[in-house]
């Protein structure tokens, strides 16, 4: 299985005759500058709707569940990680990791560029990418003042992101949180 | 005098008091009609009051001896006689006015800008036959653009003479020009034609001495990579036990407690 490793060669297809840039699965993209993608995400944050970011997760989770030679729930964490960690820094997006918080999954992206305060932007990105790569809804809540995203249940996510806004840390969330197993 | 001149000019006096008592031919007075009218004519400063005097002749006793203008040439009587001497006397009047006034103007003006040459430019000294010759009309045009020289030396060439009085005298008064000389003509392959056998387009494009081009700008062909333009930095790997669908199903299922 670690065999399998992502071929970031010629992923994107810089057409310079015609200005043009598609990935490897024939999708035109366009680079941006952080700061002309800032202000975009700002707006989008303020208005509550970041629809668009979480459609561009699912987009990289397709990109990432087409390089993986099976089904991502069931090939290794290391070899699903090191997919994902790659479109995402190919896209841009930081340098993927994961931790293990007792039961609870937490995604840490470091090397992002300024977008807004709470990390919203970056959180529906992956929420989009894993939902779609692990064909299940996975909310992806943020740590305030960190660059850790919890994974949980969209229906508790909620919760978890009102304990993070009133300070509490990692340890403390995951230790508020139970696996019904453990009960 | 003496006495016999004195009988002379008496025996001769009398001959013509006779003459006149006899009775003329009208041949004969007609003629002599036309001399006293010829004599009167090239006498201006004689005629020139009768033009302003009253029709009433002023000397009716020569009236039969000066029949008017009119009855010679058959014309108007006074006017054109009147006319052709004030003619006549303008002509007199600017005959010391050539043509060449307005010329010598325009050399002068065209001296006048040599001298704000910089000192250090050396101009050819033409040679003084050449000084002479009048300038070509390109080089003479900003000698013109003086308004009030040019309206000056416009009133002097319509008192003067007509255009083409102008152009005539000009071409008389012209001295021989040298010849212009001329590039070489720039060798060309033989084509066998001759120049009237060419194409006029061809023809003109040797006669200028910078030939029209099309230019056209493309952008040049991008080189090829020596290595890939999007490169990874890095790639990290992570050893779990489990599979990814296992954790996350865990993770997924936790619920606040």
């Amino acid at each position: 299985m670690t065999d399998y490793h992502f071929d970031p060669g010629g992923f994107f297809q810089f057409d310079l005759a015609h200005g043009r840039v598609r990935t490897r699965g024939g999708a035109r993209v366009i680079v941006l500058a952080e700061n002309v993608l800032a202000p975009l995400i700002m707006t989008a944050v303020q208005n509550g709707d970041l629809t668009a970011i979480r459609t561009l997760g699912s987009q990289l989770g397709a990109i990432v569940g087409q390089s993986l030679p099976g089904a991502a729930n069931t090939l290794s964490p290391q070899l699903v990680l090191s997919h994902a960690g790659a479109v995402m820094s190919l896209y841009g997006w930081g340098r993927l990791k994961l931790e293990q918080w007792g039961g609870a999954l937490v995604l840490v992206v470091e090397g992002l560029p300024p977008l807004d305060e709470d990390n919203l932007a970056v959180a529906a990105l992956l929420g989009g990418l894993f939902s779609t790569l692990c064909s299940a809804e996975v909310a992806c809540v943020p740590i305030a003042r960190t660059t850790k995203y919890i994974m949980v249940d969209p229906r508790i996510a909620e919760q978890v992101w009102a304990w993070s806004k009133s300070g509490d840390n990692l340890a403390t969330i995951a230790s508020k949180l139970s696996s019904p197993e453990a009960a | 005098m003496s006495t016999a001149q004195i009988d002379r000019l008496e025996s001769l006096l009398s001959r013509i008091q006779e003459n006149r008592e006899k009775p003329r031919p009208a041949r004969q007075t007609q003629i002599e009609a036309q001399i006293e009218a010829h004599i009167e004519a090239s006498r201006p400063a004689m005629v020139a009051p009768a033009v302003l005097a009253p029709a009433t002749p002023a000397n009716p006793a020569r009236e039969p001896l000066m029949p008017t203008p009119a009855d010679v040439t058959g014309r108007d009587a006074m006017r054109p006689v009147a006319g052709s001497i004030d003619r006549i006397d303008r002509i007199e009047r600017e005959a010391p006015r050539p043509v060449a006034v307005p010329i010598e103007r325009e050399r002068a003006t065209i001296t006048e800008e040599r001298v704000h040459l910089p000192d250090r430019v050396s101009v050819p000294q033409r040679p003084a036959a050449n000084r002479s010759m009048p300038e070509p009309r390109s080089s003479r045009e900003p000698a013109f653009s003086d308004a009030s020289t040019a309206g000056a030396r416009k009133g002097l060439r319509d008192r003067t003479a007509t255009p083409l009085e102008m152009a005539v005298e000009g071409e008389l008064n012209r001295p021989a020009q040298p010849e212009p000389i001329m590039a070489p003509k720039p060798a060309r392959a033989p084509t066998g034609q001759t120049e009237e056998q060419m194409p006029a387009a061809h023809v003109a494009m040797q006669a200028s001495t910078e030939p029209i081009a099309p230019l056209s700008i493309e952008a040049e062909p991008v080189a090829e990579m020596g290595r890939p333009i999007a490169q990874v930095m890095s790639k990290h790997t992570m050893e779990l036990d489990t599979t990814f669908g296992a954790m996350l199903k865990r993770s997924l299922s936790l619920r606040p407690h």
